[in-house]
């Protein structure tokens, strides 16, 4: 692409003055690649243009009062609301977000839980020890029994 | 910013006057009608697409600040509507092929590049030329489409292609710009496609 390639939008548009537009028009002569642009837009325009544009079936007085019909329904509405992508994305995060506040304790509430968990595991210690300290022999067990078994 | 009467018209029409309404659909029917049809290049689309855009502008007419121009604001709600259809159109792949011959698109393609204005006289070569370039215009991402068809076809100023688009003045001249360039990278493509993947400029 040389200099004069990079005015072929200004070209097409119409912007360039008259002593552009003859050195372009020369480069044309010489470059394919523009050449072969120009005439393609050139082309693909007029074909697009030169169409006919159809009469719509719907006249104005129907689109209007179909409009009217329909601004209080629900899918008229929904125009403010925002695009489901969109929605979605921000309704996934708010997700995350909130899931993440709840998994995570705060770094009080870690404290207490850890002094409980703590006292918990004493108490249950201190117990065990009491319990087989406590805990009658199988001799014990057998003249118990002979006695009658009754509870102290 | 609107005439008086147009002025007069909206108002009444927000305030619920389906008269008003009317009268305001039948001042911007034809050139939406027109940018619409162009753009999406199918009768029936266009006329559904149409009343969609109708609806829109009657709910958001209590928000149209009269401080700016009404046409550009209605064929921004018909561009961006546009937009959003190409997008749906996009996925579902329509009129990407021709029903012609691969040797008569060639032809065509081969006349489009190397005649200057080639003016078929003959309508039914008219209409396939139409085709071919419905085609390559089907090809282009639907931004750079509406811009292109706003500034190139219907001949609108880039300032209002901007204002229609609702971007700066220099993102509407880039969108025209790319969308040329995605025309011709289309024709290059849509050649090579019909030679087997040889094609080359």
């Amino acid at each position: 692409m040389n200099r004069l390639c990079k005015l072929f939008d200004r070209f097409q548009d119409g912007e360039l003055n008259p002593e552009e537009q003859e050195k372009f028009r020369q480069h044309l002569t010489v470059c394919d690649s523009c050449r072969t642009r120009n005439y393609l837009l050139v082309n693909v325009a007029r074909a697009i243009k030169i169409r006919e544009i159809p009469e719509p079936h719907r006249d104005p007085e129907k689109i209007s009062a179909i409009a009217f019909e329909r601004s209080d329904s629900w899918d008229a509405l929904s125009f403010y609301w925002p695009k489901p992508a969109t929605a979605w994305i921000a309704f996934a995060a708010i997700l995350l977000v909130f899931s993440f506040l709840q998994v995570q304790p705060s770094g009080q509430e870690a404290g207490i839980n850890v002094e409980y968990e703590m006292l918990m595991t004493d108490s249950d210690l201190n117990n065990t020890n009491q319990n087989i300290l406590i805990a009658p022999t199988d001799d014990e067990i057998v003249r118990w029994l002979e006695e009658g078994g009754e509870i102290q | 910013m609107p005439e008086d009467n147009e002025s007069s018209l909206i108002q009444a029409a927000s305030g619920g006057d389906a008269h008003a309404f009317a009268e305001l659909v039948r001042l911007y029917h034809t050139v939406v009608w027109s940018t619409v049809y162009r753009t999406l290049g199918n009768f029936n689309d266009a006329e559904d697409v149409v009343q969609e855009i109708f609806l829109r502008v009657l709910v958001s007419l209590k928000r149209f600040d009269p401080k700016y121009p009404f046409g550009p604001w209605i064929l921004r709600i018909a561009g961006n509507y546009c937009i959003d259809q190409l997008r749906r159109k996009k996925t579902r792949r329509h009129h990407l092929w021709s029903d012609l011959s691969e040797g008569e698109q060639r032809r065509l393609l081969q006349t489009m590049v190397t005649k200057p204005e080639a003016h078929p006289h003959d309508p039914e070569e008219a209409s396939s030329h139409l085709e071919i370039a419905q085609i390559l215009l089907d090809r282009l991402k639907p931004k750079h489409k509406a811009a292109f068809i706003l500034r190139v076809i219907e001949g609108h100023s880039y300032d209002t292609v901007a204002k229609i688009l609702n971007v700066p003045q220099s993102t509407a001249r880039v969108r025209v710009s790319r969308a040329r360039n995605e025309l011709h990278q289309a024709f290059i493509k849509y050649r090579a496609d019909l030679n087997g993947g040889s094609g080359h400029e």
